[in-house]
């Protein structure tokens, strides 16, 4: 089964093929880091402008380079939230468009379920497993005993990890994006600056706490004349951010007995966490490559493989895009009980 | 051109048509704030199935390319480019005010609503051919209706396709890929940067 997925959430215009859930045949991404990095951060309305510009491009380059014909296509799929709703919907209408125009079915992926899928294009995925999201916008662990079937264990109750990287990266004028800036400044620096230690219940996660604390110790020092090490800043919240995702992840490995761990999201790039992890739990990882950590339209091809496998119907084309979107209650588990 | 397909959504109506041999067979005109999303292709769909056309039948696609802020106006165009493309025919921009200025006859001033008493507006000598008097921009409302206080103003999106074509008001995009929407203003963060 051949699948053009496409995916415009953010700042990647992105358009995959992809085989039978498990081969990419392309994966185009035509970035837009070097416009946002002129402004410090991603500008919603310039990310659309620019996925109107690259899109159709997009499209053909990726079909092209599958080396197949446009009638070798058996589904669309594109991603429908969450994100930032102008650029989502480029991407929607142009895989709408290009469906009906060769009448193909079509389906939209939730973001997220891409993010985990990006996992089954190395190995198969074995189940039960136990998910860990990383990203921007998530930190959740989610539990999944089948295709498409998510349990959520627990998720953090304020900012997402991803979100506390970008803010500290921006205190300490790393530019953007500000992420893996932070993480590499880490590299060179010890941890020996002390950070709170945050009370977590359940298996849930916290990170408004650790990012006051950054905030609150570079103010006083500047109040103070002082300047803190950056370096040893970096390290000592890359640490102590570290510190949370380890401990509970092992507490909901310890609660779950699954066969493998997967770690999804943006925040799987992270040098340190990769470093770190075989070392930290004694189980099975897989981490999507570098270039299916970031967003790309494979991972949404390999996502929607699996979907349209539970259910194969084509979406009538007055589906919308969604800005916040919740992949437990909306598309998939539709009824049954979440944990 | 006598059989084509025109879309707009660069206001909050969603208007799409379909002229067969010179005959309007198809025109939907819906006003809806946030749901062209929703109704853009069913719309479409429903447009060619009335009219009894395959999308390789048509002569063309004619797509209002703004000016507007509005969030709509990217997909029309999308759609458009996409359309165009794949079923390998021409495809035409024609200005979203145009389209507008189009259902009268004279001076016209089509005018979209751009907020802070300032308006997406031009104002047209509609004739065969047609004039620009003044070209598609952001203005302050008043100082436009002061300078052009003989000028019909109109503010939505009901074309009269005929003369659209007659008047020359519309062109051939060549590049379909580089085609985007006549934004007109450029982005905060980008007057912001190039201190404006
Ligand atoms: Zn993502």
């Amino acid at each position: 089964m051949i699948i053009l997925s496409v995916e415009t959430s953010c700042d990647e215009t992105s358009v995959a093929i992809t085989k039978d859930g498990k081969h990419v045949l392309s994966n185009v991404v035509l970035s837009q880091i070097k416009t946002h990095t002129l402004y410090g951060g991603v500008v919603p309305e310039i990310a659309s402008r620019e996925h109107v510009e690259g899109i159709t491009l997009v499209f053909d380059e990726a079909i092209q380079q599958a080396n197949i014909q446009k009638t070798d296509i058996d589904l669309v799929a594109v991603t429908q939230g969450p994100g930032l709703i102008g650029s989502l919907l480029v991407g929607i209408n142009a895989a709408k468009a290009f469906a009906y125009a060769h009448d193909i079915p079509i389906i939209g992926v939730h973001h997220i379920v891409g993010h985990i899928y990006a996992n089954a294009i190395e190995n198969a995925l074995e189940f039960p497993l136990l998910a860990l999201i990383i990203s921007g916008g998530h930190t959740e662990l989610i539990v999944m005993k089948n295709h498409m079937h998510f349990e959520r264990l627990g998720k953090t109750q304020d900012d997402a990890i991803g979100e506390a990287y970008d803010k500290v990266a921006r205190l300490l004028d790393l530019g953007y994006p500000g992420g893996p800036k932070l993480d590499e400044m880490a590299q060179s620096g010890e941890p020996t600056i002390s950070m709170p230690t945050v009370a977590l219940d359940g298996f849930n996660f916290s990170y408004s706490g650790l990012k006051s604390h950054v905030i609150n110790r570079l103010h006083n020092d500047a109040q103070r004349g002082e300047q803190v090490d950056p370096k040893a800043l970096a390290a000592s919240f890359q640490k102590a951010a570290f510190d949370q995702i380890f401990t509970q992840t092992q507490k909901a490995i310890d609660y779950v007995h699954p066969k493998r761990l997967i770690i999804a999201g943006g925040v799987a790039a992270n040098q340190y966490l990769r470093a770190q992890m075989h070392d930290v739990w004694d189980l099975p990882i897989d981490i999507p490559k570098m270039e299916y950590c970031m967003d790309n339209a494979a991972m949404i091809g390999i996502a929607a493989y699996f979907q349209w496998k539970a259910n194969p119907e084509g979406w009538a084309l007055d589906f919308n895009g969604y800005a916040r979107m919740d992949f437990l209650k909306d598309a998939y588990n539709k009824g049954e009980e979440v944990i | 051109m006598k059989t084509f397909l025109t879309i707009d959504t660069a206001t909050d109506v969603l208007y799409i048509s379909v002229m067969k041999e010179g005959i309007l067979a198809f025109e939907s005109s819906v006003k809806g704030d946030k749901d062209h999303a929703i109704k853009l292709m069913p719309t479409l769909l429903e447009a060619l199935k009335k009219s009894d056309l395959q999308g390789g039948m048509l002569e063309g696609i004619l797509v209002g390319i703004g000016p507007g802020s509005y969030t709509g106006v990217r997909m029309g165009v999308v759609v458009a480019k996409m359309l165009a493309k794949e079923w390998k025919i021409p495809l035409f921009k024609v200005s979203t005010l145009a389209l507008m200025a189009s259902q009268g006859e004279g001076q016209m001033m089509p005018m979209i609503d751009a907020r802070n008493d300032h308006v997406f507006g031009a104002v047209y000598d509609i004739k065969t051919p047609a004039k620009v008097i003044l070209e598609p921009g952001y203005y302050s409302k008043a100082t436009l209706t002061q300078t052009y206080p003989g000028a019909i103003q109109v503010e939505s999106v009901q074309p009269n396709l005929e003369k659209v074509l007659s008047s020359g008001l519309y062109s051939r995009v060549e590049n379909v890929d580089a085609l985007t929407p006549n934004y007109v203003r450029k982005t905060q963060a980008e007057k912001e940067r190039h201190g404006a």
